[in-house]
């Protein structure tokens, strides 16, 4: 079965059938992930680029984030130094008005930020010269504020331009370093949800609710990502907000054939992509959460309940075959497809999809009612709010949410055998879960 | 063509010598440094339009645009060493927001800029900097008394690029010959470098349609729809089209057709190449966007049709959409039959399996 018979041919079917030729030899393999060789590209690529990666120059954080979160997803702990040289880089990067940029003097970029914070988070800890002690948190606070617009969006940085990854990289540095106001998230929910298209998944941005391009599997983890922290930090649930069912159904339709070895793609009618493993592949953990705030407005029955026998909606085996015989290059690192060069993006998005179709990622909600209960209210007020006790709520509530996603350890589906197992990664923040909780539980002081 | 253009390096050049360039402070043993070159290894201007995606940030000219930002110097020869840099790494959108503060402070010639773009749109189609940028510009232009702001008429410049907003103060009525402009610039674009999916490219176009609502005409409407018509002859799978078809209709609400009209268009598309997700998807939205169900008489007709035919043939599969649409058209009436379509998609479609084998507990329960 190919994806299309329709006998008509066209730009798309012909870039269609290149691929599924460029796949046919990766069909019936069965490769184990080459930790070694991944490591060393990752390691090299710390070291240093190559002139012809010089266009990433206003990316840095990324490349360190990119690279670090690749390592550790693959169960290879960081050395004192790559640590040290890691916060020594990012903080080079950081500006005294607030943020953090693509490289050092660079202007601040909530992306580079969001990757930063991540990296942060990866590589440092508590103590003098580990990282987070340092890290200026209402210098970032302030810089988001100066970011967001009043219809709920942010501009990339000054002058820049508005996406949803700009909420999405907002909200997550503001979850993990506790610095939620509610100011910083009104109206984000309606900018994110008027993202939403026919199609069922989120595109790029929208004009005054007018929203511009289509369904983006990129720009669809942001969305669902954003709107889930953004919930969980609320009594009303949004689930109102946007149509819950439609944006399964393109996601589960995103997955490709048979004959391109369940990769996924990121539009209606393009190609698999290995990038996307995560941002679709990812998102499914996400979908339960939104499931169960559906459920309880539903009937409740045994048999309507979501998760069927093997408790997923994709098919996470063949998944797992796309990255692992699809998109490892032999040399190390991963790629969007075969015949294309491996970069650390795409090494990193294929590894954290990988992990997210190993391991069963659940929102386990009694766990989260247990730390909302006793949660230590400390804030010491240096984040500048008019709204006090709305804060309160949302850090209480904020942290209990992003504490609660934890691997099902009795439930893995690891295609390969046990030596292809990754570590389970944070659905919402895409880093280790094991980083994430202490990260929380140090910024929240809990 | 470029007047500041050199093969000298800018801590060399004698317009330059009043600067002291300031080096990138790195610390030391950085993390994933970039490995500078001093000088870049193909400076010669007959190959920079082709090699410009492999030339390099090099080291000289950013550390020349540190000491320019050190010294706050907006001026044309910072506005050269800016679209130096940019044509190295489009993506160096510090470098970008200077370039615009430049242009504003001084109130250049806005049309040159926007023309400049023209040629690094094309260049680097997927930066983001350059949409941005070119936004800005148009923005400036719409604004300004003078749409077709001249170097002798500097555009009015006072609100329009404020770094804090994200959309300019609404067009003036004569800048609607700019509009005009930049939707055939796009149009030709697509064409020009191949890619009519580029999703920069489309979501620039909706934000000149949406800008410059108020001030284009039904003729230019009408043109819109000839434009898209046209691509989808090219490529029916183009979904990008689809969902640009969807955005005119229902967007910006430029109804030009009924309900009726429009779901006999799409059957018709679909009469053509059934298998094709764009299509089924844009009817699923159509009759949501007029808050219909699926229980529509002629599609439920087109879907069973389609699917008895391709059934009854041996080597034919009925395309999983129309199946889809009979499966989800019953569970929304909360028909039993719904199952046995799910069950049929399960065998058909194992990739979605689970998701199949869902739904049809749904329609169990229901």
């Amino acid at each position: 079965m190919t994806a299309y018979d329709d006998g008509v041919y066209t730009a798309t079917t012909a870039a269609q059938r290149d691929v599924e030729i460029t796949l046919e030899f990766a069909l019936n393999q069965d490769k184990e992930l080459d930790r070694l060789a991944h490591a060393k590209y990752l390691t090299e690529s710390l070291r240093g680029l190559p002139s012809s990666l010089k266009v990433l120059d206003a990316s840095r954080p990324w490349l360190i984030y990119w690279s670090l979160h690749s390592l550790l997803t693959l169960g290879i702990s960081l050395d004192q130094s790559s640590k040290a040289r890691a916060i020594n880089t990012l903080f080079k990067c950081m500006n005294p008005s607030g943020g953090f940029g693509g490289g050092p003097g660079q202007i601040s970029h909530v992306l580079t930020t969001y990757a930063s914070v991540m990296s942060f988070v990866i590589a440092g800890g508590p103590g003098q010269g580990n990282g987070w002690d340092d890290i200026d948190r209402k210098g970032i606070y302030s810089f988001l504020m100066r970011m967001k617009q009043q219809d709920g969006s942010f501009i990339v940085h000054e002058g820049g331009e508005v996406d949803v990854r700009g909420c999405y990289c907002a909200l997550a540095v503001a979850t993990v370093l506790d610095i939620l106001t509610p100011e910083l998230l009104d109206n984000v929910d309606t900018f994110v949800a008027s993202c939403q298209t026919y199609e069922g998944g989120f595109s790029a941005c929208n004009n005054g609710g007018l929203q511009f391009g289509e369904a983006h599997g990129g720009y669809t983890s942001c969305s669902l990502s954003a709107l889930t922290m953004l919930d969980s930090t609320r009594s009303s649930k949004l689930n109102t907000m946007f149509d819950l069912d439609a944006l399964l159904r393109w996601s589960v339709h995103m997955q490709g054939l048979e004959n391109e070895l369940g990769g996924f793609r990121g539009r209606t009618n393009k190609l698999v992509d290995g990038c996307y493993s995560w941002w679709l592949g990812g998102s499914f953990s996400l979908f339960e959460y939104w499931q169960q705030a559906h459920d309880i407005n539903c009937e409740d029955s045994e048999e309507a309940n979501w998760v069927d026998e093997e408790s997923c909606l994709y098919d996470r085996e063949a998944l797992q075959g796309y990255v692992l015989n699809a998109a490892q290059n032999a040399k190390g690192g991963l790629r969007d497809k075969p015949g294309k060069n491996p970069d650390t993006y795409h090494t990193a998005y294929n590894l954290s999809g990988l992990s997210a179709s190993q391991h069963y990622i659940k929102y386990d909600s009694d766990r989260a009612r247990q730390l909302a209960m006793n949660f230590v209210h400390n804030d010491d007020n240096d984040i500048p709010t008019e709204r006090t006790l709305e804060r309160a709520s949302i850090r209480r509530f904020a942290y209990s949410s992003a504490m609660a996603w934890m691997p099902d350890k009795a439930a893995k589906s690891v295609r390969g055998g046990g030596s292809n197992i990754t570590n389970p990664t944070h659905p919402i923040f895409n880093i280790t879960i094991s980083k994430s909780l202490a990260a929380l539980k140090y910024f929240y002081c809990q | 063509m470029f007047p500041w253009f050199s093969t000298m390096l800018y801590a060399e050049r004698d317009d330059f010598k009043d600067l002291q360039p300031i080096p990138q402070d790195e610390g030391p043993s950085p993390l994933a440094p970039i490995n500078y070159s001093p000088k870049c290894e193909c400076r010669d201007p007959c190959f920079v339009g082709s090699l410009a995606l492999k030339m390099t940030p090099d080291k000289d000219a950013m550390d020349m645009f540190r000491a320019v930002v050190h010294a706050n110097e907006k001026s044309e020869r910072a506005l050269g060493l800016t679209e130096d840099i940019i044509r190295m790494n489009a993506g160096h959108y510090t470098v970008w927001h200077y370039r615009t503060t430049i242009i504003v402070e001084l109130g250049l010639d806005i049309q040159a800029e926007l023309k400049l773009m023209d040629e690094l749109s094309t260049e680097f189609l997927k930066s983001y900097q350059v949409w941005h940028h070119r936004r800005l510009c148009v923005g400036l232009l719409a604004t300004s008394t003078s749409p077709f702001a001249s170097k002798d008429a500097p555009a009015a410049v006072t609100i329009a690029a404020s770094p804090e907003t994200s959309s300019p103060p609404p067009p003036l009525e004569s800048s609607k010959e700019l509009a005009q402009s930049e939707l055939k610039f796009v149009a030709e674009l697509f064409y020009a470098t191949d890619d009519p999916k580029n999703y920069h490219t489309w979501v620039y176009r909706q934000w000149i349609l949406t800008y410059f609502d108020k001030i284009l005409q039904d003729e230019d409407r009408h043109l819109e729809f000839e434009f898209i018509e046209s691509l989808i002859k090219d490529d029916i799978y183009n979904n990008s089209v689809w969902s640009h078809r969807f955005f005119c209709l229902f967007k910006l609400g430029w109804l030009q057709t009924t309900l009726e009209a429009e779901i006999e268009y799409v059957l018709s598309k679909i009469g053509i190449a059934p298998s094709n997700m764009s299509s089924w998807n844009y009817l699923r939205g159509l009759l949501k966007a007029n808050r219909r169900g699926l229980n529509d008489e002629r599609v439920l007709q087109f879907s069973e049709t389609l699917v008895k035919a391709k059934s009854a043939s041996d080597d034919m599969k009925p395309p999983v959409p129309a199946l889809e649409w009979l499966a989800d058209a019953a569970l929304e009436d909360k028909n039993p039959i719904a199952t046995k379509y799910y069950l049929q998609l399960k065998e058909m479609d194992p990739i979605r399996r689970h998701y199949w084998s869902w739904k049809s507990h749904l329609a169990l329960a229901a």
